[in-house]
């Protein structure tokens, strides 16, 4: 591993300042947990290191009118924790409870594991189907970006050069709406998931009227599958009907094999779980 | 490890393969391709920077062409490493010139790449994918090197 300078600015202003002075040979960092690791495989090169530890205001998750705000700089741990998750986005504190371990989950970052990309971390599914948004700041402006829109491909973002994740903002899930996250680990429990199934609906007198699903690990980036979100909406609940859409899974995933499993096994998994997810999600379990 | 991919340049099979004649020209087609100049014993030395996300690795290395011009085939065994991440690539590529009409050449490529060391462990699903943008990317800008 190569030296490096380390900056801790105390605001978002010197940030932006040290990103500019630095441009490319600067990398931000958040809870270190992913750059450490690249940055000691040389997999990741940097000359400065921008930390945001000291900034004020980022570790903060607040109730507003459109949403919960979770600071990009709020550890793992304290989402899982946050009585203010647990009322008003229950999906998002059980997904961060099972992400690796404690001692990961107390140390990295909800901002900085979004911006790492890696398409099989447990958040994004559920982020997706929240329908969350990301505050991405530049020394220009400001601008929100859906999850939705923000993931391009491995490890790769629509976050543009100078800007900084300040802060995700959660629409709160309706109190009728039912979500799940079934993640399949066949090795390890703190693994990354094979395949892993956020899911959320609502049903009204045993008809589907909001039906959002996302899968992790099984494309180039987490992604909605809003075949079968069609497939299911407006329809009455049925066993036949849930099976039937999460087919349809096949058919949108790309999964890579790896040693979790073949790209085959992996999509025939993410059907699978799917279904599960649907029927727990839809009351069929 | 092994690739095929196929592209069809605008140019007729003998212009191609003049225009193939320039390694370090058709190099610069290659994205990532640094520095590519004639070596000391007849092959090519240069480098290949390949970047995913955050990550990046520059392969530093050399190329051996051989030619068969009567059957159209060129084949290029490369060897190169990062020093820095811990590991290197070896490959045997193999690209072929088949007339479509005479105006219109294919190229056939197929390559059999070994990842060693700590590039291995990044995944060989994830290198191929990366590979395969970069063939893509490398027959685009060679169909616009030849027809201009």
């Amino acid at each position: 591993m190569r030296d490096f300078s380390y900056h801790a600015p105390a605001s978002l202003a010197e940030a932006h300042s040290l990103l500019a002075q630095y441009g490319d040979a600067a990398r931000l960092m958040a809870g270190g947990t992913a750059l450490t690791v690249m940055l000691k495989q040389s997999l990741v090169q940097a000359d400065h290191l921008v930390s945001l530890q000291r900034i004020p205001g980022l570790r903060r998750i607040h109730l507003q009118s459109d949403g919960l705000h979770i600071g990009a700089l709020a550890r793992l741990r304290d989402v899982e924790t946050s009585p203010l998750v647990k009322e008003h986005a229950p999906l998002l504190a059980e997904v961060y409870r099972q992400v690796a371990t404690v001692r990961i989950r107390n140390q990295a970052t909800v901002g900085g594991g979004i911006v790492h990309a890696d398409p099989a971390q447990d958040p994004p599914p559920a982020l997706l189907v929240l329908d969350a948004r990301l505050r991405l700041v530049s020394r220009a402006g400001q601008r929100e970006v859906p999850v939705r829109e923000f993931f391009l491909d491995y490890y790769e973002t629509a976050l543009r050069p100078g800007e900084v994740l300040t802060e995700v903002i959660v629409p709160l899930q309706t109190k009728h709406a039912r979500a799940i996250y079934l993640r399949y680990t066949p090795r390890t429990q703190d693994d990354y998931p094979t395949v892993s199934v956020a899911a959320l609906a609502r049903v009204e007198r045993g008809v589907c009227r909001e039906m959002r699903v996302a899968l992790g690990a099984a494309a180039p980036t987490a992604l909605r599958i809003t075949a079968v979100e069609e497939a299911l909406r407006g329809k009455r609940v049925s066993q036949a009907a849930v099976r039937r859409a999460a087919a349809l899974v096949a058919e949108q995933v790309s999964p890579l094999e790896d040693f979790r499993g073949s790209a085959d096994y992996k999509r025939d998994m993410a059907v699978v779980f799917t279904r599960r997810a649907l029927e727990g999600v839809l009351g069929l379990g | 490890m092994k690739f095929e991919h196929q592209f069809t340049v605008p140019a007729p099979r003998a212009a191609l393969w003049a225009a193939l004649q320039d390694f370090p020209r058709v190099a610069s087609c290659i994205p990532g391709a640094e520095e590519v100049r004639p070596g000391e014993h007849g092959d090519y030395q240069g480098s290949l920077r390949v970047t995913i996300g955050p990550m990046g690795v520059t392969l530093t290395g050399s190329v051996t062409v051989a030619q068969e011009e009567a059957a159209g085939l060129w084949r290029m065994t490369a060897q190169a490493q990062d020093r820095k991440v811990g590991g290197g690539a070896r490959a045997i590529i193999e690209a072929a010139l088949v007339e479509v009409d005479s105006r219109q050449t294919a190229l056939k490529i197929t390559a059999d790449v070994q990842l060693m060391g700590r590039l291995g462990e990044l995944g060989q699903p994830l290198i191929k994918r990366k590979a395969d943008a970069i063939f893509k990317e490398f027959g685009e800008n060679l169909a616009k090197l030849v027809s201009s």
